[in-house]
């Protein structure tokens, strides 16, 4: 008994902050006002647990090892930063601040419960629970059309994904009679078909191309920190998922599974595909949409392998830290721009390096490190990728990334353009950023941590590497 | 001590210029400080360096090695050797030029700019001395960005347009080198069973023949977009005329030359039998770009555009003198690198004094600039001489060691090349007879004189332009050694037995340019 509640700790925890922040706000009018403090305290709470996990046991439901640890903690620090900007967002649009807090925490349960546990059953459990939440979350502008327009239409299109999750399980289970990913046995060409669907589902929440089409909309619609969160969050979810599944499925497959050509051709075409596409934008939050499905491909390289090593893994869960860092600076201090509205375009940028120098700095390092340029830890984190790809045999995708990456400073460099190189006319209006002392610091501490990373990585790799072990 | 003081005293200090408040002068004389510093560094570096070291594969005087990134065997490893001081001397003289010219010429946002000529100045050092190649290459991209910011925030109208012109252009050939580097390191950890990114280990990686084939053509491709090498050359133009007049200072006279650097770090020594296989048709670009770069030119109607073309047909020249391979010719070709940084550096300064006073850049509207600003003038014709490579400057010893050495192993290319030298000619003497003699035009004939800073960085200039010109000996002292020990290690471990391309000392014609 003892085992499972200290290995599932951090979720108890979240799970009851969760219900404590619900009753709170049944109970107390007055004391619902502070449930992003609640949050973010039972956050640092879970985030803390973390630490007195023991590792190496497996239940027949979890599995919680090192790796599943720092997944888990990547999506404690998203959803800690998201909190901290939310209270802002919330006054600004007026929202209840205590559905939007219990909706948050029940989306990061989800997403670590797909990290824990090889049982695919449950994975669906945590992968519906997180969607049910973004489905929510996303129409949470209730008189923003836009927003209704992607919530809907993460609904339907998400419903439609996590069915073909299921259909994949339900085949699974027939021909493995079980659905524990760790207890599978021999392979065969109907098991192979029916992993073919879980998979579907699971680049589909990726946002794979030729899976991604939902995304773009769903991520102008939603709320801008939502955005930044569910591209970061989910992302680290579902990598989780693949790792977990991967490499059992791979062990009892072989050739019969074409794995290396699948994600060779997905990686390849997203990112080509992302980054062409995000070129075309005008819209800042449909760019970045694009901009994270091209990362969704690289993080996917280290996927790429016969048989993906650790090294492998440690590269994309330390490309998916930096990319929490720098994604959400990036989503953070653009959703801080003072419009009536939620929809930002470029234009809007213009002489925000004269009236914010500081974070126009900041969003300046964190384009910079999303193109994947020195002296940022985008840079570092690319280059791991590109190291286990190339050490897995594939220089080809090396060069059709790095391609990528060239074509993606194009429009990364325009926020840039935009906000140190153009001065607004006299009739423009001047966007201020709609600041406060909290969000500075975190917009500033990240920004140093992107440089500082992207200097001296080898403290954060290693201990991820060693974590993972 | 001093290849860290190089790297850390610039960065302090675009740091502290970054934190001052708007309109406080006291950036620039931060700036001054700081540039100073490393002039002063590069001088000690100079005095400590025996004539005859070669300081290479160890990685020469003042090493610093300490692990960096173990998982991919990268290590903080620098080092000075013959090539880096003399780059390194380039640099800190080029950079003190520009903060000196920056002190009038600069008046808006001029904390970020002088933050951004601190960081772009240490990432140039950092190029240059770096011995590892993830190190070099993070350097080596670290330059961009502050350029990037200095032309599109200061530049000229289309500088939005030549300055993301300027970074995608080169971030193509890097991001190649990047594949190329990451690939290298693969062959070797799995042929050496170590992980390394140190470049003296590295050097002794075998590659397949297809994949060698690409890692070469790689670093090809970096190193001549940056060069540039015709026909890789067409975002020159619009970053030089659109930059402001200290970014393409340090445009012309540093960054064009990292990719030069490159060529003899990196590509010469890992790949010698291909640099060899493909030194011709290199050396083809190379004299194309002389005669091309040279009648381009000669019909500008741009004073800053003429220049800009001016250095294109000039670093052809280097380009030939390194590809043919022999250590005389190498060492010319760096020489006259050199060389071309300071003449071409005080060209751009030339212009831009012009520019900022008449605000104005096209040759048929000025004229007769002898008559208002003699003093400019004065330098205006000791410059354009010395980039056509009269003796007694410095332009004529280095053209002269690359075209006598060269002819050894490309004859017909140095034939033609030779006409580049008159091509020369004409369009510096164009300009002169346009701008600086004849009727005095309108715009010219209310002008200030010069500010003591502008009088100050052309006198340096001037002087580096004689002093190299006249006694071009203790330069080569340093360089050849290490040249020499290059092209030997690169001998070495390509495996080539025979060998034609005079890697024992060619004579050098002592007698004809020396002049003690």
């Amino acid at each position: 008994m003892q085992d499972w509640v200290m290995m599932l700790l951090p979720q108890i925890i979240l799970a009851g902050v969760a219900v404590t922040v619900l009753s709170v706000r049944i109970a107390s009018e007055q004391l619902s006002r502070y449930s992003t403090t609640i949050g973010l305290v039972g956050t640092a709470a879970a985030f803390g647990s973390l630490w007195s996990v023991p590792t190496g046991r497996t239940l027949q439901f979890a599995t919680v090892d090192s790796m599943s640890l720092v997944g888990s903690g990547l999506i404690f620090v998203s959803l800690f930063i998201v909190l901290g900007y939310s209270s802002r967002f919330l006054e600004r649009f007026e929202l209840a601040e205590a559905e939007w807090t219990f909706l948050l925490i029940c989306s990061a349960l989800g997403l670590t419960l797909m990290f824990n546990t090889t049982h695919l059953l449950v994975m669906f459990l945590g992968l519906e629970l997180s969607s049910l939440a973004f489905y929510v979350l996303c129409g949470y502008i209730r008189d923003n059309k836009k927003s209704l327009e992607s919530s809907i239409k993460y609904f339907i299109l998400g419903s439609i994904g996590s069915a073909f999750f299921l259909l994949g399980v339900s085949l699974i289970f027939i021909t493995q009679k079980g659905v524990n990913a760790a207890q599978f046995t021999s392979a065969s060409t109907g098991f192979t078909l029916s992993f073919a669907l879980v998979l579907v589902s699971l680049f589909f929440k990726l946002s794979l191309i030729p899976l991604h089409f939902w995304v773009p909309d769903v991520y102008e619609g939603a709320p801008t920190i939502l955005t930044g969160y569910m591209s970061v969050a989910v992302k680290i979810g579902v990598i989780g998922a693949l790792i977990r599944l991967s490499a059992p499925v791979l062990e009892i497959s072989g050739p019969a599974l074409p794995w290396v050509a699948i994600t060779w051709w997905f990686a390849a075409v997203t990112i080509l595909g992302g980054n062409l596409l995000a070129l075309a934008q005008d819209s800042l939050k449909r760019m970045l949409a694009y901009s994270s499905i091209a990362h969704a491909g690289y993080v996917t390289l280290g996927l790429v392998s016969p048989a993906p090593t650790a090294r492998a893994y440690t590269a994309m869960l330390f490309y998916l830290s930096i990319y929490v860092l720098m994604n959400l600076l990036a989503f953070g201090i653009i959703g801080l721009l003072n419009k009536d509205e939620d929809f930002y375009v470029y234009s809007d940028l213009k002489g925000l390096s004269q009236t914010h120098p500081a974070m126009a700095l900041a969003l300046a390092v964190s384009m910079i490190s999303l193109s994947g340029l020195p002296p940022t830890a985008g840079f570092m984190g690319k280059l791991m990728l590109f190291k286990s790809v190339v050490t897995a045999g594939y220089p080809a995708l090396a060069v059709v990334a790095v391609l990528g990456s060239l074509v993606s400073v194009a429009y990364y460099f325009r926020v840039i353009i935009y906000s140190y190189m153009r001065k607004p006319d006299a009739d423009e209006a001047v966007f201020g950023l709609n600041t406060g002392p909290v969000v500075n610091l975190t917009a500033g501490l990240s920004a140093v941590i992107i440089l500082y990373l992207g200097i001296h990585p080898t403290w954060f790799y290693e201990f991820i590497h060693t974590m993972g072990l | 001590m001093i290849p860290l003081s190089l790297l850390l005293v610039p960065v302090l200090a675009a740091g502290l210029i970054a934190l001052l408040p708007e309109d406080s002068s006291l950036s620039k004389w931060l700036a001054l400080a700081a540039s100073l510093a490393t002039v002063g560094f590069s001088v000690l570096l100079w005095r400590n360096y025996p004539a005859g070291l070669d300081g290479y594969l160890s990685g020469g005087l003042y090493e610093v090695n300490v692990t960096w990134i173990p998982s991919i065997g990268a290590s903080f490893f620098l080092g000075i050797d013959g090539i880096s001081l003399l780059f390194i001397g380039l640099t800190a003289l080029l950079i003190l030029v520009s903060v000196l010219f920056s002190w009038h010429a600069v008046t808006k946002r001029v904390n970020l700019y002088y933050s951004f000529l601190l960081l772009l100045s240490a990432s140039m050092f950092g190029v240059f001395m770096a011995r590892d190649l993830l190190l070099f290459y993070l350097f080596w991209e670290a330059m961009l960005l502050p350029m990037y910011f200095l032309i599109g925030i200061w530049g000229g109208a289309r500088r939005i347009y030549a300055s993301i012109k300027f970074v995608l252009y080169t971030l193509t050939g890097s991001l190649l080198m990047l594949v190329a580097i990451v690939v290298l390191h693969h062959y070797h950890a799995s042929q050496y069973l170590t992980e390394t990114m140190a470049l003296s280990d590295l050097y002794r990686v075998n590659l397949p023949t297809g994949t060698g084939l690409f890692v070469f053509l790689a670093f090809l491709l970096s190193f001549a977009i940056k060069t540039p090498l015709f026909p890789l050359h067409t975002w020159l133009p619009d970053a030089h005329v659109e930059a402001p007049s200290a970014g393409s200072i340090i445009l012309a006279g540093i960054l064009l030359k990292v990719g030069i650097y490159g060529f003899i770090r990196l590509l010469v020594p890992f790949f010698w039998t291909l640099s060899l296989q493909w030194s011709g048709l290199v050396g083809v670009l190379a004299v194309v770009g002389i005669i091309y770069g040279g009648l381009v030119a000669w019909v500008q109607e741009d004073v800053k555009k003429l220049v800009a073309y001016s250095s294109i047909s000039h670093l052809g020249f280097v380009v030939l003198g390194i590809f043919a391979l022999s250590t005389a010719s190498v060492s010319g070709g760096l020489l006259q690198g050199v060389i071309h940084g300071i003449n071409t550096g005080a060209l751009f300064l030339i212009v831009g004094i012009i520019y900022s006073r008449l605000h104005d850049r096209k040759i048929e509207n000025i004229s007769g600039l002898a008559q208002e600003m003699p003093l400019l003038s004065t330098f205006l014709v000791i410059t354009s001489l010395a980039s056509i490579g009269l003796p007694g400057t410095n332009g004529f010893v280095g053209e002269f060691f690359i075209l006598t050495s060269s002819y050894e192993s490309l004859p017909l290319l140095t034939i033609f090349a030779v006409s580049g030298v008159i091509v020369s000619a004409l369009y510096m003497l164009r300009l002169l007879r346009e701008c600086v003699f004849g009727e005095v035009s309108d715009i010219v004939s209310d002008t200030t004189s010069l500010h003591l800073t502008e009088v100050v960085s052309l006198s340096l200039l001037t002087i580096a332009i004689f002093v190299m010109g006249l006694y071009p000996k203790p330069f080569m002292d340093r360089l050849e050694p290490t040249v020499s020990e290059i092209l030997k290690t690169a001998r070495q471990t390509s495996g080539e037995t025979t060998f034609d391309r005079g890697i024992q000392q060619a004579d050098l014609p002592n007698d004809s340019e020396a002049t003690q």
